[in-house]
Protein backbone atom coordinates (compact mmCIF):
# COMPACT_ATOMS: atom_id res chain seq x y z
CA UNK A 1 0.00 0.00 0.00
CA UNK A 2 1.43 3.10 -1.21
CA UNK A 3 1.58 6.66 0.61
CA UNK A 4 -0.05 7.76 -2.41
CA UNK A 5 -2.90 5.85 -2.75
CA UNK A 6 -3.77 6.66 1.15
CA UNK A 7 -3.42 10.73 0.19
CA UNK A 8 -5.51 10.31 -2.35
CA UNK A 9 -8.18 8.89 0.23
CA UNK A 10 -7.31 11.42 1.88
CA UNK A 11 -8.08 14.25 -0.73
CA UNK A 12 -11.46 12.15 -1.44
CA UNK A 13 -12.70 12.84 1.49
CA UNK A 14 -11.78 16.32 1.94
CA UNK A 15 -14.75 17.49 0.45
CA UNK A 16 -17.04 15.94 2.69
CA UNK A 17 -14.42 17.18 6.08
CA UNK A 18 -14.83 20.34 4.49
CA UNK A 19 -18.44 20.01 4.40
CA UNK A 20 -18.81 18.86 7.56
CA UNK A 21 -16.11 20.85 10.21
CA UNK A 22 -16.96 23.84 8.89
CA UNK A 23 -20.86 23.92 8.38
CA UNK A 24 -21.67 20.87 11.09
CA UNK A 25 -21.88 20.32 14.29
CA UNK A 26 -23.09 22.29 17.29
CA UNK A 27 -22.99 25.97 16.77
CA UNK A 28 -22.07 27.19 20.62
CA UNK A 29 -23.61 31.14 20.12
CA UNK A 30 -22.33 33.98 21.99
CA UNK A 31 -18.81 33.09 22.35
CA UNK A 32 -17.23 32.09 19.11
CA UNK A 33 -14.50 34.54 18.65
CA UNK A 34 -13.50 32.94 15.38
CA UNK A 35 -15.25 35.53 12.72
CA UNK A 36 -16.83 35.01 9.55
CA UNK A 37 -13.68 36.47 7.76
CA UNK A 38 -11.59 33.44 9.22
CA UNK A 39 -14.01 31.07 7.75
CA UNK A 40 -13.63 32.27 4.32
CA UNK A 41 -10.28 32.09 4.42
CA UNK A 42 -10.36 28.88 5.78
CA UNK A 43 -12.56 28.02 2.06
CA UNK A 44 -10.44 30.29 -0.28
CA UNK A 45 -7.12 27.91 0.75
CA UNK A 46 -9.16 24.79 0.70
CA UNK A 47 -11.11 25.78 -2.83
CA UNK A 48 -8.90 24.92 -5.11
CA UNK A 49 -8.05 21.32 -3.63
CA UNK A 50 -11.70 20.58 -3.08
CA UNK A 51 -12.44 22.09 -6.99
CA UNK A 52 -9.53 19.34 -8.34
CA UNK A 53 -10.40 16.77 -6.46
CA UNK A 54 -13.86 16.91 -7.66
CA UNK A 55 -12.84 17.06 -11.50
CA UNK A 56 -10.51 14.16 -10.59
CA UNK A 57 -13.45 12.18 -9.00
CA UNK A 58 -15.46 13.65 -12.74
CA UNK A 59 -12.47 11.92 -14.20
CA UNK A 60 -12.37 8.58 -12.08
CA UNK A 61 -9.03 9.57 -11.39
CA UNK A 62 -8.93 8.83 -7.84
CA UNK A 63 -10.05 5.43 -6.49
CA UNK A 64 -14.22 4.82 -6.02
CA UNK A 65 -16.48 2.29 -4.06
CA UNK A 66 -14.60 -0.67 -3.43
CA UNK A 67 -11.13 0.29 -4.06
CA UNK A 68 -11.05 2.82 -1.48
CA UNK A 69 -8.54 3.12 1.67
CA UNK A 70 -8.63 5.03 4.80
CA UNK A 71 -10.93 7.15 5.27
CA UNK A 72 -13.85 5.28 3.09
CA UNK A 73 -16.34 3.10 4.87
CA UNK A 74 -16.17 1.07 1.66
CA UNK A 75 -13.03 -0.39 2.72
CA UNK A 76 -14.42 -3.66 4.19
CA UNK A 77 -10.93 -5.46 4.51
CA UNK A 78 -10.01 -2.18 7.38
CA UNK A 79 -13.09 -3.54 9.70
CA UNK A 80 -11.62 -6.67 9.69
CA UNK A 81 -7.72 -5.75 9.77
CA UNK A 82 -8.65 -3.19 12.66
CA UNK A 83 -8.34 -5.16 15.44
CA UNK A 84 -5.05 -6.47 14.39
CA UNK A 85 -1.75 -4.43 14.77
CA UNK A 86 -0.33 -5.41 11.47
CA UNK A 87 -2.98 -2.46 10.10
CA UNK A 88 -1.27 -0.83 7.28
CA UNK A 89 -2.48 2.35 8.27
CA UNK A 90 -0.44 1.81 12.18
CA UNK A 91 2.51 2.12 10.40
CA UNK A 92 2.60 4.66 8.33
CA UNK A 93 3.62 8.58 8.91
CA UNK A 94 -0.19 9.15 9.52
CA UNK A 95 -0.29 7.90 12.82
CA UNK A 96 -2.82 5.31 14.11
CA UNK A 97 -5.67 7.41 14.47
CA UNK A 98 -5.40 8.79 10.91
CA UNK A 99 -8.27 7.22 9.96
CA UNK A 100 -12.05 7.35 10.42
CA UNK A 101 -12.39 3.42 10.65
CA UNK A 102 -11.04 2.69 14.08
CA UNK A 103 -14.62 3.76 15.58
CA UNK A 104 -15.50 0.33 14.11
CA UNK A 105 -13.71 -1.33 16.73
CA UNK A 106 -16.93 -1.70 18.72
CA UNK A 107 -19.22 -2.67 16.08
CA UNK A 108 -17.29 -5.96 14.88
CA UNK A 109 -16.20 -8.49 17.43
CA UNK B 1 -8.71 30.98 25.08
CA UNK B 2 -9.85 27.32 24.87
CA UNK B 3 -11.23 25.46 22.13
CA UNK B 4 -14.29 23.42 22.53
CA UNK B 5 -14.14 19.98 20.66
CA UNK B 6 -17.30 18.00 21.67
CA UNK B 7 -19.74 17.95 24.43
CA UNK B 8 -20.61 14.55 25.96
CA UNK B 9 -22.60 13.06 28.81
CA UNK B 10 -19.79 10.79 29.49
CA UNK B 11 -18.03 11.91 32.09
CA UNK B 12 -14.60 9.70 31.54
CA UNK B 13 -11.91 12.10 31.63
CA UNK B 14 -10.16 12.36 27.87
CA UNK B 15 -6.43 12.16 27.20
CA UNK B 16 -4.21 15.23 27.62
CA UNK B 17 -4.26 17.96 26.10
CA UNK B 18 -7.85 17.57 26.37
CA UNK B 19 -10.08 18.66 29.45
CA UNK B 20 -13.27 17.83 30.61
CA UNK B 21 -15.42 20.81 31.43
CA UNK B 22 -18.74 19.48 33.89
CA UNK B 23 -21.80 20.95 34.35
CA UNK B 24 -25.32 19.74 34.81
CA UNK B 25 -24.58 16.41 33.73
CA UNK B 26 -23.11 17.63 30.44
CA UNK B 27 -18.93 17.49 29.99
CA UNK B 28 -17.31 19.83 27.27
CA UNK B 29 -14.07 18.65 26.10
CA UNK B 30 -11.48 21.29 25.40
CA UNK B 31 -8.24 22.08 24.67
CA UNK B 32 -5.82 24.80 25.15
CA UNK B 33 -6.22 27.23 21.53
CA UNK B 34 -3.40 27.49 19.26
CA UNK B 35 -3.04 30.16 16.69
CA UNK B 36 -2.30 27.57 13.75
CA UNK B 37 -2.44 27.84 9.98
CA UNK B 38 -5.46 26.74 8.38
CA UNK B 39 -4.60 23.87 6.20
CA UNK B 40 -6.29 21.00 4.92
CA UNK B 41 -3.76 18.91 7.23
CA UNK B 42 -5.09 20.89 10.73
CA UNK B 43 -8.60 19.82 9.53
CA UNK B 44 -7.53 16.71 9.65
CA UNK B 45 -6.07 16.76 13.08
CA UNK B 46 -9.09 18.07 14.40
CA UNK B 47 -10.97 15.30 12.68
CA UNK B 48 -8.87 12.85 14.26
CA UNK B 49 -9.17 14.30 17.84
CA UNK B 50 -13.01 13.96 17.59
CA UNK B 51 -12.91 10.67 16.43
CA UNK B 52 -10.65 9.10 18.81
CA UNK B 53 -13.27 10.68 21.55
CA UNK B 54 -16.11 9.35 19.69
CA UNK B 55 -14.82 5.34 19.94
CA UNK B 56 -14.72 5.65 23.45
CA UNK B 57 -18.33 7.69 23.87
CA UNK B 58 -21.20 9.44 22.26
CA UNK B 59 -20.59 12.95 21.40
CA UNK B 60 -21.63 15.90 19.74
CA UNK B 61 -18.95 17.31 17.24
CA UNK B 62 -18.69 21.17 17.89
CA UNK B 63 -18.85 23.73 15.26
CA UNK B 64 -14.57 23.90 13.70
CA UNK B 65 -13.20 27.28 15.43
CA UNK B 66 -14.88 27.65 18.42
CA UNK B 67 -13.10 29.37 20.99
CA UNK B 68 -14.35 30.12 24.49
CA UNK B 69 -12.26 32.63 26.93
CA UNK B 70 -11.92 30.17 29.86
CA UNK B 71 -13.49 27.05 31.37
CA UNK B 72 -15.87 28.94 33.04
CA UNK B 73 -16.91 30.08 29.50
CA UNK B 74 -17.37 26.39 28.71
CA UNK B 75 -19.46 25.61 31.91
CA UNK B 76 -21.76 28.48 31.06
CA UNK B 77 -22.60 27.31 27.78
CA UNK B 78 -23.50 23.95 29.12
CA UNK B 79 -25.66 25.47 31.37
CA UNK B 80 -27.53 27.58 29.37
CA UNK B 81 -27.99 25.07 26.59
CA UNK B 82 -28.63 22.14 29.21
CA UNK B 83 -31.89 20.85 27.73
CA UNK B 84 -30.83 21.15 23.70
CA UNK B 85 -27.74 19.80 24.11
CA UNK B 86 -29.16 16.87 26.14
CA UNK B 87 -31.79 15.98 23.61
CA UNK B 88 -29.44 16.65 20.69
CA UNK B 89 -27.21 14.05 22.43
CA UNK B 90 -30.13 11.13 22.68
CA UNK B 91 -30.74 11.65 19.17
CA UNK B 92 -27.67 10.78 17.90
CA UNK B 93 -26.41 7.89 20.61
CA UNK B 94 -25.20 4.92 19.74
CA UNK B 95 -25.01 6.68 15.91
CA UNK B 96 -22.09 7.49 13.44
CA UNK B 97 -22.64 9.40 10.67
CA UNK B 98 -21.57 8.01 6.61
CA UNK B 99 -21.43 10.58 4.00
CA UNK B 100 -22.84 9.62 0.39
CA UNK B 101 -21.61 11.05 -3.00
CA UNK B 102 -23.07 10.09 -6.16
CA UNK B 103 -22.17 11.05 -9.11
CA UNK B 104 -22.85 10.42 -13.20
CA UNK B 105 -19.81 8.03 -14.45
CA UNK B 106 -19.31 9.54 -17.66
CA UNK B 107 -19.72 13.34 -16.01
CA UNK B 108 -17.79 15.63 -18.45
CA UNK B 109 -19.74 19.07 -17.59
CA UNK B 110 -20.06 19.11 -21.83
CA UNK B 111 -22.98 17.19 -22.20
CA UNK B 112 -25.24 18.68 -24.82
CA UNK B 113 -29.57 18.71 -25.40
CA UNK B 114 -30.89 19.05 -28.48
CA UNK B 115 -34.00 20.04 -27.13
CA UNK B 116 -35.63 21.23 -23.61
CA UNK B 117 -37.67 18.36 -23.42
CA UNK B 118 -34.40 16.00 -23.65
CA UNK B 119 -32.92 18.19 -20.94
CA UNK B 120 -35.62 17.99 -18.72
CA UNK B 121 -35.49 13.97 -18.98
CA UNK B 122 -32.12 13.95 -18.44
CA UNK B 123 -33.04 15.87 -15.08
CA UNK B 124 -35.60 13.30 -14.36
CA UNK B 125 -33.57 10.56 -14.79
CA UNK B 126 -30.99 11.92 -12.39
CA UNK B 127 -33.27 12.47 -9.73
CA UNK B 128 -35.01 9.17 -10.17
CA UNK B 129 -31.35 7.98 -9.52
CA UNK B 130 -30.70 10.32 -6.52
CA UNK B 131 -34.20 8.70 -5.57
CA UNK B 132 -33.43 5.24 -6.27
CA UNK B 133 -29.91 5.43 -4.06
CA UNK B 134 -31.46 7.94 -1.32
CA UNK B 135 -34.51 6.70 -0.50
CA UNK B 136 -33.09 2.96 0.80
CA UNK B 137 -30.55 4.51 2.65
CA UNK B 138 -32.80 7.03 4.32
CA UNK B 139 -34.91 3.99 5.04
CA UNK B 140 -32.09 1.88 6.95
CA UNK B 141 -30.50 5.11 8.25
CA UNK B 142 -31.70 6.41 11.37
CA UNK B 143 -31.83 9.90 9.78
CA UNK B 144 -30.67 11.71 6.65
CA UNK B 145 -29.66 14.45 5.35
CA UNK B 146 -29.78 15.58 1.58
CA UNK B 147 -27.10 18.69 0.83
CA UNK B 148 -26.72 21.38 -2.17
CA UNK B 149 -24.15 19.88 -3.57
CA UNK B 150 -23.09 19.38 -7.79
CA UNK B 151 -23.34 15.73 -7.66
CA UNK B 152 -26.30 13.35 -8.25
CA UNK B 153 -26.82 12.94 -4.52
CA UNK B 154 -24.65 14.94 -1.71
CA UNK B 155 -26.33 13.14 1.52
CA UNK B 156 -25.32 12.45 5.17
CA UNK B 157 -26.98 9.38 6.86
CA UNK B 158 -26.88 8.76 11.03
CA UNK B 159 -26.06 5.02 11.09
CA UNK B 160 -26.64 2.98 14.64
CA UNK B 161 -22.87 1.62 15.24
CA UNK B 162 -23.64 -1.73 14.29
CA UNK B 163 -25.24 -0.99 11.06
CA UNK B 164 -22.52 0.41 9.77
CA UNK B 165 -21.62 -2.72 7.69
CA UNK B 166 -24.83 -3.76 6.48
CA UNK B 167 -25.59 0.40 5.10
CA UNK B 168 -22.01 -0.17 3.21
CA UNK B 169 -23.17 -3.14 1.97
CA UNK B 170 -26.27 -1.73 0.91
CA UNK B 171 -24.67 0.91 -0.99
CA UNK B 172 -22.18 -1.22 -3.44
CA UNK B 173 -25.99 -3.02 -3.80
CA UNK B 174 -27.43 0.30 -5.06
CA UNK B 175 -24.38 1.17 -7.44
CA UNK B 176 -24.42 -2.21 -8.86
CA UNK B 177 -27.60 -1.72 -9.65
CA UNK B 178 -27.52 2.20 -11.14
CA UNK B 179 -26.12 2.47 -14.27
CA UNK B 180 -23.57 5.33 -14.99
CA UNK B 181 -23.61 6.14 -11.47
CA UNK B 182 -20.60 5.78 -9.18
CA UNK B 183 -21.11 6.85 -5.39
CA UNK B 184 -18.34 7.86 -2.79
CA UNK B 185 -19.28 7.02 0.78
CA UNK B 186 -16.91 8.17 3.66
CA UNK B 187 -16.95 7.70 7.56
CA UNK B 188 -17.60 7.02 9.83
CA UNK B 189 -17.60 10.41 11.06
CA UNK B 190 -18.53 12.38 14.20
CA UNK B 191 -22.23 13.56 13.60
CA UNK B 192 -21.63 16.61 12.51
CA UNK B 193 -24.69 16.89 10.34
CA UNK B 194 -27.54 16.03 13.02
CA UNK B 195 -26.47 18.35 16.05
CA UNK B 196 -29.44 20.77 15.04
CA UNK B 197 -32.71 19.70 16.19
Amino acid sequence: MSTTSVSAERDVALVDLVDRLLGGGVVIAGDITLSVADVDLVYVGLRALVSSVATAEEKNLLPRMGDSLGKSALDSDAFQDEAFSDDPFKDDALGDDAFGNDALGKTTP
Amino acid sequence: MIELYAITDDPAPPEPPLVAVHGEGLTALCAPAERREMTAEVLWHHEEVIEALMRERDLLPVRFGTLVEDEAAAQRALYERHDELVSRLDRVRGAVELAVRANRRDSDGGQFFRSGAEYMQAKARQAEAAGLLHDPLAYLARDSVVRQGPELLRAAYLVDRDAVEGFVELVKRLEANLEDVHVLCTGPWPPYSFTET
